[in-house]
């Protein structure tokens, strides 16, 4: 056997493993694009506008570079824009709360990611952000329709990521999505189960969003004016289901959240410490139990029915004060829900009352013409009854019941009830409870909601925070605490009618939402049952999709008993990412292909020679005499059936004139004496190449 | 015969010094019936090696130098008018020949360019109102310098598909300098040189190369390679068909001169370069080097 006279082009083959960079095709990067455009498009709400104009030009831009109507962006502009970027996200994310300074460093990031669009490298970098972008998406808004749109915003992305491993494709089309579309489809099992079974154990799986609770709710502190606010605002305050799905009466719904027994001349503030409530039997029968999901406030109150008797949560402890009002302890961050049960009753029914100076404090100053009518009933010597009549009567003749009540001055309640007359309820309720202790009665303002709309659909009561309100209570001596609304004297209807039915022609009734259905919906009748059952949805959606970690606490609980992170860790993280791990490598294992029985016998002597050194080990695009020669050269010894086999091998393999590997006896004559001779050195000497030394 | 061919690149090799291994791929383009692209700066020796070949191989042989104001005409022929016939007459242009070199054939217009690759393509011209047969065989050999591209038209993808190999001569090394230094001008020795392949000995060496047998596993491996150039996203235009068929066409003439009469994976890497890089456009429209052939025949297994 001979050397063959050329290997020029043979010994270079086995150099050259650099792979290229592959670069983007223009389907992909009008892929990638779209993707960008629908991943930021959710969050434009919570970025700077700037941003919102800078990212939205680069797209742009980048769309007509791509679709070649425009040049690519000259460099001494995408040179400039990087570091104005980062000093305009620098200067804006550190005035924003943490998430929305999160958003505005992606989609900064991801806007300038555009500028250097190039390689397929790029292009996975802004998938991932992509990805990432989509579940950021749900810590701001996690309603239904924002889980649709992240469905469609994930099909786009993998349709992206389809459109960066197509090579043939030229064009954008879409087929892609389609494939995406499936892909997305047959992952829908694997998110349900995940869904059910992945623990939610705070702290690892809340992220606090400060933004939810940056909207109106009450607070604790009422001033005029304070509530009239709340009814610009249509956001959802609570949702409550009843146990038998028959609410209270609409002039019972009286939702308690926060009592004020301060009163600085001008506001009502919550300052005394109340304590916890001794647990008393329920007197009668006509106790409501239900179940709240209250939005986030952060606030530590929760609201519950007027008076309620016990309350509990899956999560943390509830305590109920002996105000009657209930507190979760901590700030309410997310939404939360708890169960209750109430006594639907006019007044507590306590005997005494403690720390009555509290309850009667008063500036020293001020408002001389309410004073003096005070005086006045004292004088007369009025029961509370009677007093209580006097003022509902003079609420009665004059007073004026409105959204828009106008500021008042230094003496708000004189003015008030002397001069402008129109106040919405915490103008009555603050004058009321003012003369109240006036005329030496133990008084205390108390906010909350009055109301709620019924979802005859799925059977719960939403309220919004327009349907704030402000009442007062009391002290008789009979009765104990005692429910006063004055609003009922000037304005009966407000807690007959559905607040939007009262106040819905009023201009500053949900002023921040003018095109709201609520608002649109009342006089046409489909709109409002779309919208009934939209929130019926909406309901169920809350209920069983964003409040199923509650469930699923309870149920692991019940499982496992009390739950500790080692506890889960050996019980569901550990098992979970084994099954996990072990399905990854079966789907991804190499599975080894099915080769010629011939070039399966080459691979069994390269794996062979490479167990004594790796580097002996075939090379993908080495044929197979280079192989065996570059084999001989590291071995001369080994040449002789080398060859010999090398030479059958061809003749088999290469020419069809020879017949089927299995019958050919001097191939396999060959092959076993090229196998021996190759092993023996190996076998004896350890390493072949000192064997040839 | 295949000393025969090896005493024949021997003989050419002893003119064009130190280029053995591009003599023989230039053989085995000649005995698969394809045209040569030659690109190289001048004073490579193109000229000589083409020279050398139609000596070698008894072909009769023209030259053309291309210029920006050859015309067709000039190269397939005209009808003259003869006095003493009263008639036109067709005088064959340097077409009709057995080996063309067409030098610098970029330097021409388009028109001119396209007269010859259709004479290529076809083996045969239509000129004056007749087709005229050109004789067999027929090579063309052009050369192209790739330095000065002022003033030239680059030939088209489509005509560069028309030329089976594209090879270059490159600078000798160090000790065949040397060595042309001191014997000088070989240009002289190639009428000293004895024809060592006839005409006809060409001709059946031809009909023997298209007897060499493909097997099924080669031409798995040619497909293979063929559909890794279209695979990879920097590359613009893949292999064609008509490339892959070229690829297997030179591989036999290989195998041939190699002395088998079947073809290995080797001989298909050998010619590879030659054959493929020129067919191919990278996307940002320069040609193929030689790294991406040599990448893509490292990342094609060669074992199925």
């Amino acid at each position: 056997m001979k050397l063959p006279t050329f290997q020029f082009k043979k010994s270079t083959v086995a150099e050259a493993t650099n792979k290229p960079e592959v670069l983007l095709a223009r389907s992909s990067k009008l892929w990638l694009l779209t993707m960008l455009v629908a991943v930021c498009l959710p969050q434009i709400r919570e970025i700077p506008l700037w941003l919102t104009i800078v990212v939205g030009a680069l797209l742009a831009w980048g769309f007509a570079s791509t679709l070649k109507v425009r040049k690519p962006l000259a460099r001494w502009v995408r040179w400039s824009v990087v570091p104005l970027m980062s000093v305009g996200v620098l200067v804006s994310a550190s005035g924003l709360e943490s998430l929305a300074g999160l958003a505005t460093l992606l989609i900064a990031g991801a806007g300038l990611k555009v500028l250097e669009l190039r390689t397929r490298r790029d292009g996975w970098v802004l998938v991932l952000v992509s990805l990432f972008m989509v579940a950021v998406n749900f810590l701001f808004d996690q309603s239904i329709v924002a889980a649709l749109y992240g469905f469609f915003s994930l099909a786009i992305t993998f349709a992206a990521l389809i459109s960066l491993n197509e090579v043939q494709a030229k064009q954008v089309n879409f087929g892609t999505l389609k494939r995406s579309a499936t892909i997305l489809a047959q992952s829908v099992p694997v998110m349900v189960v995940l869904f059910l079974v992945f623990p939610r154990i705070e702290p690892l799986w809340s992220v606090k969003s400060e933004r939810a609770v940056a909207k109106t709710g009450l607070s604790n502190e009422v001033d005029p004016g304070s509530v009239a606010n709340l009814t610009r605002n249509d956001s959802v305050a609570f949702r409550a289901s009843f146990t038998d799905d028959a609410p209270p009466e609409r002039s019972q719904r009286y939702w308690r959240a926060i009592t004020y027994d301060f009163y600085d001349g001008r506001s009502w503030l919550n300052v005394g410490k109340n304590v916890g409530l001794e647990a008393s039997a329920i007197d009668t029968d006509t106790y409501y139990d239900y179940e709240i999901i209250m939005e986030p406030t952060a606030r530590p109150w929760l609201v519950a029915l007027d008076y309620p008797q016990s309350v509990r949560a899956a999560r943390g402890t509830l305590t109920l004060k002996n105000d009657f009002t209930v507190t979760a302890g901590k700030p309410i961050l997310d939404r939360f829900s708890y169960s209750g049960r109430s006594v639907v009753r006019e007044a507590t029914q306590e005997l005494s009352l403690q720390d009555r100076e509290r309850f009667l404090r008063l500036p020293p100053y001020g408002n001389p013409q309410a004073r003096a009518l005070a005086a006045s009933w004292v004088e007369q010597q009025l029961s509370l009854t009677e007093k209580i009549d006097a003022l509902y009567r003079r609420f009665n003749q004059s007073f004026e019941y409105t959204l828009s009540p106008g500021r008042l001055g230094r003496n708000s309640v004189d003015q008030f009830l002397f001069e402008t007359q129109r106040g919405f309820c915490e103008h009555f309720a603050s004058s009321t409870a003012y003369l109240l202790r006036l005329a030496g009665h133990p008084t205390r303002l108390v906010g909350g909601y009055q109301g709620g709309e019924w979802n005859p659909y799925e059977k719960y009561m939403l309220v919004r925070q327009y349907e704030a309100h402000a009442w007062v209570e009391v002290w008789d001596e009979n009765t104990g605490w005692r429910r006063l609304d004055p609003t009922t004297a000037v304005a009966p209807e407000r807690i007959q009618l559905p607040f939007d039915e009262l106040f819905g022609s009023s201009d500053d009734f949900i002023a921040e939402s003018p095109l709201s259905v609520l608002r649109l919906g009342k006089n046409i009748e489909w709109l409002n049952e779309v919208r009934l059952r939209y929130e019926a949805v909406n309901y169920s959606w809350h209920r069983w999709i964003l409040g199923y970690h509650n469930q699923q606490v309870d149920f692991l609980h019940d499982l496992m008993g009390s739950l500790s992170t080692l506890k889960l860790l050996l019980v569901i993280f550990v098992p979970g990412s084994l099954v996990t791990g072990g399905l990854i490598w079966w789907l991804l294992r190499a599975r080894p292909r099915r080769y010629h029985a011939v070039d399966a016998d080459v691979q069994y002597l390269s794996r062979l020679v490479s167990r004594a050194d790796s580097s002996l080990a075939r090379e993908q695009g080495e044929t197979v005499r280079t192989y065996c020669w570059r084999l001989a050269k590291h071995q001369p010894y080994w040449e002789e059936s080398l060859m010999q086999w090398l030479n059958n091998l061809e003749q088999l393999r290469y020419s069809p004139a020879r017949g089927q590997p299995e019958g050919d006896a001097s191939y396999h004559a060959s092959f076993k004496n090229m196998i021996k001779t190759v092993k023996k050195p190996t076998r004896l000497l350890g390493k072949p190449a000192r064997a040839s030394a | 015969m295949q000393d025969r061919l090896a005493t024949a690149v021997q003989a050419v090799s002893s003119v064009v010094m130190g280029k053995e291994e591009t003599v023989k791929l230039a053989v085995a383009c000649m005995l698969s019936r394809g045209h040569l692209l030659i690109e190289d700066l001048p004073g490579m020796g193109k000229t000589t090696l083409a020279h050398t070949l139609a000596h070698v191989f008894d072909l009769e042989y023209r030259r053309v130098q291309f210029t920006s104001d050859l015309l067709p005409a000039d190269i397939i022929g005209s009808a003259v008018f003869n006095q003493q016939e009263g008639g036109f007459q067709f005088h064959p242009g340097p077409v009709f020949t057995q080996l063309l070199l067409a030098d610098e054939i970029n330097r021409s217009t388009p028109k001119t360019q396209s007269a010859l690759l259709e004479a290529m393509e076809e083996g045969q011209v239509s000129a004056e109102g007749a087709t005229r047969q050109l004789p067999e065989p027929f090579f063309v050999i052009a050369t192209q310098n790739p330095a000065s591209q002022y003033g030239t038209f680059p030939l088209p993808e489509s005509q560069l598909d028309r030329f089976l190999m594209r090879l270059s001569l490159g600078y000798p090394d160090e000790e065949t300098e040397r060595a042309l230094l001191k014997h000088g001008d070989t240009r002289q020795d190639i009428g000293r040189l004895a024809v060592s392949i006839d005409r006809q000995t060409l001709m059946n060496i031809q009909l023997a190369c298209d007897q060499v047998t493909v097997s099924d596993a080669v031409v798995d491996y040619v497909q293979r390679l063929a559909q890794q150039t279209r695979a990879i996203e920097t590359i613009q235009l893949g292999l064609s068909p008509r490339g892959a068929l070229a690829l297997i066409q030179a591989s036999k003439a290989w195998a041939y001169m190699e002395g088998r009469d079947f073809v290995t994976p080797d001989d298909v890497q050998v010619v590879f370069e030659p054959v493929v890089a020129h067919r191919l456009m990278l996307r940002s429209g320069t040609q193929l080097g030689q790294s991406i052939t040599t990448n893509i025949l490292a990342s094609v297994d060669v074992l199925s």
